[in-house]
């Protein structure tokens, strides 16, 4: 019984421990994850969408792929289409029933504002507020940007507004404690996916 | 009666049930933490440039590592309440139909005893999440029933082995005690 109690305190420490690396590099790193001074400060489609009391996430990657072979993949965002690209056995860990499509679905092609994009099966869902084609792709704000850099790249910029600030104790628990990491983790892995899809083909 | 000479409260084997449900669920935790930590940092690898490729690294293994340890913590209390009861229906369950606290049986009791609280939890899992609960994916399957299920049966048995030696101890501390007076 003594070794049982010796590994739950060693443990709690090594969390404690994992917390304060988190808090104090990851988490302000993390934020504005691979984007510029320019790029958090541009405007974007779908910045009129969100409100003034909320904590903005900005972040971008590079695909070595035009932005016509990156579109089609946000084209089928959704559980009820393509999948998120990201890494669905995580999402199916808490039901999600998600399947990452590996082929472009012509019927998919083309989002309408108001179409729904389902996050799980029987989870919440959001509506496609704006939309165009090889350009963006935004949902209620959280807007997937392209931008040429020359003829064979293009900035994907992602910007996400997070909770509003001014929330109860509880909320902001449950948003800092485990949902803005998931967050993090879920979406740079969509546009790793995303980036690793568009440039395969 | 030779149960009613035991000395042992609820409360002492109460604690030490949560104890062991607190270590499981940790110890299942980390083994899900490295795993996570792994799958994705070889996709990770796979898909960034080199130059890009580490702090993307330490960003997702820092935050995976953190969310589990919270969703772990989250676990350990519902699961220290969970222990806590096996522990005791499993040293009542001992003392009522193996008073005389042979292993073997010892162990099939345990046996039982795993397998109507998981089968019970089961019950109680799926009636609160329903179509949530899906066993379609193979990682589904291990991480919410087969893995959880196999450690809580290891638990219970080696538990319950554990229980005896305690319960046996007891006997002959009571024994000791009253042949001295």
């Amino acid at each position: 019984m003594l070794q049982i109690k010796r590994f739950i305190k060693y443990t709690i420490i090594f969390y404690l421990l994992i917390a304060v690396v988190y808090w104090v590099f990851i988490h302000p790193a993390y934020m504005n994850w691979g984007a510029t001074s320019a790029e958090i400060k541009m405007n974007l489609p779908g910045d009129e969408l969100i409100s003034s009391n909320r904590i903005i996430s900005t972040r971008a990657i590079n695909i070595h792929a035009k932005k016509e072979k990156i579109w089609p993949w946000f084209a089928q965002t959704g559980q009820n289409h393509g999948g998120f690209n990201s890494y669905y056995w995580l999402e199916n860990l808490f039901g999600a029933k998600m399947v990452n499509a590996n082929i472009i679905h012509p019927e998919w092609q083309n989002p309408l504002p108001g179409d729904t994009v389902y996050y799980g099966k029987n989870e919440g869902y959001a509506l496609v507020a704006l939309v165009q084609k090889n350009e963006y792709y935004s949902l209620s704000g959280w807007t997937f940007y392209l931008h040429t850099i020359d003829t064979a790249t293009t900035r994907l910029v992602v910007r996400y507004p997070s909770m509003e600030v001014r929330q109860s104790k509880l909320t902001k628990l449950y948003y800092y404690g485990l949902f803005e990491p998931l967050h993090f983790i879920m979406e740079t892995g969509m546009m790793m996916g995303i980036k690793q899809k568009a440039e395969r083909q | 009666m030779l149960k009613s000479k035991i000395n042992i409260s609820n409360k002492f084997i109460a604690l030490n049930g949560a104890t062991v449900a607190v270590a499981t669920v940790f110890a299942y935790s980390i083994l899900v933490m490295i795993y996570t930590i792994i799958r994705s940092s070889a996709t990770i690898y796979s898909i960034m440039p080199m130059g890009e490729r580490n702090s993307i690294l330490w960003a997702n293994s820092i935050s995976v590592a953190y969310s589990v340890a919270v969703f772990s913590i989250i676990l350990a209390l519902i699961s220290s309440i969970s222990g806590a009861i096996a522990a005791v229906i499993l040293k009542n369950l001992l003392l009522y139909f193996n008073p005389k606290l042979v292993f073997k049986k010892t162990v099939l009791i345990s046996f039982i005893t795993a397998f109507a609280l998981l089968f019970f939890l089961y019950l109680l899992l799926y009636a609160l999440l329903k179509d949530w609960m899906t066993f379609n994916y193979f990682e589904t399957f291990s991480f919410w029933f087969l893995f959880p299920a196999t450690i809580f049966f290891s638990a219970c048995i080696i538990g319950g082995s554990k229980l005896n030696k305690v319960l046996e101890s007891g006997i002959n501390q009571v024994n000791n005690t009253s042949n001295k007076i």
